[in-house]
């Protein structure tokens, strides 16, 4: 590792390191604790690797290594039966809105990880369905009809504001 | 609101205050240390210990005893290398918190010597480098050069390797013994580690045998015996050989049962994968396994 690569991986954090932590957050359902030992221990792997990534879209290397580790984190359910889903704490209380995102946080929390990881990629990083494929390591059909489940769940499990949602 | 629009909301709102902490890449850093130094590692160690704080204080430390005299300010920016020699990693790693350094300890060694030296001032971000004498398990006494141990004798070792002056028995299960090999340029790092599981101990293997069930890319032959080559994640989940079997890691393992009574482990470390290609690592497994004499069935 050259000092130049040093440089360019903490540029790298510099520019990444918050969305990464953000995904693992929503992926994996953890603390942000759990998330930021999960994102570590993911990004320990890029820089492992980073001589060889660093100009070949580290990021998404990045973000499928943190996406992956989420998931399993979820499956083993070591993290997510620690989740404790705190509001944040500038968020003014009392707003109608916000028993609608905790409810629908709390819906997207209950689907299956893998499930959940596509709505992450899909509706929050806004990514494509084939580019959540390639982070997924699936077809772009599996992520279109995961999405389309993940979306009727949640809808079905909302029970109010009745009508608020199409 | 569609779902996908009020989930997406749900999802910016609940994750708006979370912000990457500014010292993640110290701390990826020396996790990359870290996981040099695992229980298969065992070996003079290098420990880095990097300055996440610029904490303005002095730390007078007594060896052995781990307190520390009150803090004074010297300068601005600058901490002062507390003296950690002697110390076991975890007071090591407690003074050095106390001054906002951090260090990873590994196992029960002590603190050989320290570089920069105890009061050099330091800018923070300075890497200080902890040379680890650990007192590693020497169960099966001098080996010589390593290659003989637990009724096998190792033939052929990739060139450069040497052996790493640790043993282990009975680490793996009743009746097991390990050693490793590295080839000295990669501190902290095993090279090649073989682990012998004989009687009781060769039950502890089942989980592997449970992991490649039905995963014929897996399979080997060893002395004419089934065995498995494969990439083993922290979970024991076999991936195909290679560097970036990510996520996971793992360990390149080959293994196999010479008979009921004494099944066989060589595994490749880290580094040494890394300087390979797939093709080579399998080589290399295969040949270190194939060239294993069983002296004691």
């Amino acid at each position: 590792m050259t000092e130049e690569d040093e440089t360019a991986f903490d540029e790298f954090l510099a520019a990444r390191s918050t969305a990464l932590l953000r995904t693992a957050i929503l992926v994996c359902g953890a603390t942000r604790h759990d998330a930021e030992d999960l994102v570590q221990n993911a990004l320990e792997k890029v820089y492992r690797h980073w001589p060889r990534i660093r100009n070949d879209n580290p990021e998404a290397y990045a973000r499928k290594v943190v996406v992956n580790a989420a998931i399993s984190a979820a499956r083993r359910r070591k993290i997510i039966n620690e989740i404790t889903f705190a509001r944040p704490p500038e968020t003014e209380a009392g707003s109608p809105d916000l028993d609608l995102r905790d409810t629908l946080i709390n819906e997207l929390r209950r689907l299956p990880a893998r499930m959940r990881a596509v709505l992450v990629l899909r509706y929050w990083e806004d990514m494509s369905e084939a580019a959540t494929a390639t982070v997924l390591g699936c077809s772009a059909g599996t992520v279109k009809s995961q999405a389309a489940r993940g979306l009727a769940r949640i809808r079905d499990n909302m029970t109010e504001p009745e009508g608020a949602m199409r | 609101m569609k779902t996908e629009d009020a989930l997406a909301e749900a999802m910016s709102a609940h994750v708006a205050d979370v912000h990457a902490s500014p010292f993640l890449g110290g701390a990826v850093r020396r996790r990359r240390r870290a996981h040099i130094l695992r229980f298969r590692t065992a070996g003079a160690a290098l420990v880095t210990a990097t300055v996440a704080l610029g904490v303005p204080v002095y730390l007078n430390l007594i060896p052995g005893t781990n307190t520390a005299a009150p803090a004074q300010a010297v300068h601005e920016t600058k901490v002062v290398v507390p003296n950690v020699e002697g110390l076991t990693p975890w007071q090591a790693d407690n003074a050095l918190k106390a001054v906002g350094l951090v260090a990873q300890p590994d196992g029960n060694a002590t603190v050989a010597t320290q570089n920069p030296r105890a009061g050099t001032q330091v800018d923070p971000g300075t890497v200080i480098q902890l040379t680890v004498n650990p007192m590693l398990p020497q169960e099966l006494g001098d080996l010589g050069d390593g290659r003989k141990f637990g009724g096998i004798e190792i033939g052929y070792l990739p060139e450069g390797l040497k052996w790493r002056e640790w043993s282990g028995k009975d680490r793996f299960g009743k009746d097991s013994y390990t050693t490793s090999f590295d080839d000295g340029v990669d501190s902290g790092a095993y090279s090649i580690q073989v682990i012998v599981r004989r009687g009781e101990a060769v039950k502890t293997i089942q989980h592997r045998r449970d992991a490649v069930a039905g995963k014929d890319w897996t399979k080997v032959k060893v002395h004419g015996q089934e065995g498995y080559l494969a990439n083993f994640g922290e979970d024991g989940e076999p991936h195909k050989v290679g560097v970036y079997s990510e996520p996971g890691g793992g360990t390149h393992t080959i293994g196999w049962n010479e008979n009921d009574n004494l099944a066989i482990e060589v595994m490749m470390g880290p580094y040494r994968v890394e300087k390979l290609s797939k093709d080579e690592i399998s080589a290399e497994l295969k040949r270190i396994a194939d060239e294993i004499k069983v002296i004691t069935n």
